[in-house]
């Protein structure tokens, strides 16, 4: 067998052709290549440039058969650019939904307490609209309340819920995706990766 | 590769598969007999392209069928003739060619009598 036809045969096991199919193919070649020698004709006249190639040659034919699969065709730069937009657009939503989540929590989840005292007995507390007061015995040991007739501690706009981290996690993960992103898409990155 | 030559291969590129079905038409035959049919016809396959991936995709896509046999006391080959498909998309191929090749007559013929007068 010739040195063209066993290199098809390498390239065609390497790409996973069933054997029987490659036998096949190489006998119908090696038979061709054989007859056209004998009547004088060049192996380029039967084959081509793929003469002087015989793995492209090889895996063409398999490919244009069915027996594997057709090389991948690099991603163009164009949808490659519009992935890296959308990426870039998540982590900034990511980003704004971290501060969001956190604003709520600052606004809506913080509890406010202020001491009031009326001063002296018989003076009221003004109470604010959503707050409400707790008679000191109930305030607990971390807050101090001096025991002035009257006083107390206004509490209002408690939330269950601590939002904050969880806003500010958002924030870290979205600033920090975006910043990736952006030196990944960044162009002396990009001809960095193309030199290396 | 000198530019005629490419122009001339990348023109054939275009039409390669419909000349194998046309050789195909007037018989069976296997694959290096092909080349020396389009051969006996000033065609012969030189530059970039090669008969064999070609067949490889006219079978693929139904438009051949292919048996072995014996050839003329070489080794078995394999036979390729046009099938029912093929002598179909071999129709509308010809009409598509002699659609393109007469507007590009048209636009070319002109030149072509200037250059000779």
């Amino acid at each position: 067998m010739s040195e063209f036809v066993e290199e098809c045969r390498r390239e065609w096991k390497r790409l996973g052709v069933p054997d029987p199919l490659a036998n096949e193919m190489a006998a119908d070649l090696e038979a061709d290549l054989e007859e056209a020698a004998a009547e004088g004709a060049s192996a380029e006249e039967v084959l081509g440039s793929g003469a002087f190639d015989p793995r492209s040659f090889a895996a063409a034919w398999a490919a244009e058969r069915g027996l594997v699969q057709p090389p991948r065709p690099t991603p163009t730069a164009a949808p490659r650019r519009s992935r890296l937009a959308a990426v870039a657009a998540a982590f900034a939503l990511i980003a704004i939904l971290g501060l969001v989540v956190a604003s709520v929590d600052v606004h809506a989840g913080t509890v406010k307490v202020a001491v009031a005292s009326a001063g002296r007995p018989g003076f009221g507390v003004v109470i604010p609209p959503g707050a409400r007061l707790i008679p000191s015995p109930a305030v607990g040991p971390r807050i101090r309340v001096l025991p002035a007739p009257g006083a107390g501690v206004v509490v209002g706009g408690s939330s269950r819920l601590e939002f904050r981290p969880v806003g500010v996690l958002l924030v870290l993960v979205g600033v920090v995706g975006l910043v990736a992103t952006l030196l990944y898409w960044a162009p002396w990155a990009r001809m960095r990766r193309r030199s290396g | 590769m000198a530019t005629g030559e490419r122009r001339r291969t990348e023109l054939l590129r275009g039409v390669l598969d419909l000349c194998l079905l046309a050789v195909m038409v007037e018989g069976p035959a296997y694959g290096y007999e092909m080349t020396r049919r389009l051969r006996s016809r000033g065609l012969s396959i030189v530059g970039e392209g090669s008969i064999y991936p070609l067949l490889g995709r006219l079978e693929r896509d139904g438009l051949v069928e292919t048996y072995r046999a014996a050839s003329n006391g070489g080794p078995p080959r394999k036979y390729y003739s046009a099938s029912d498909a093929g002598r179909r998309a071999l129709a509308a191929g010809v009409s598509e060619w002699q659609a393109a090749r007469d507007a590009v007559d048209a636009v070319l013929g002109p030149v072509e009598a200037e250059v000779e007068a």
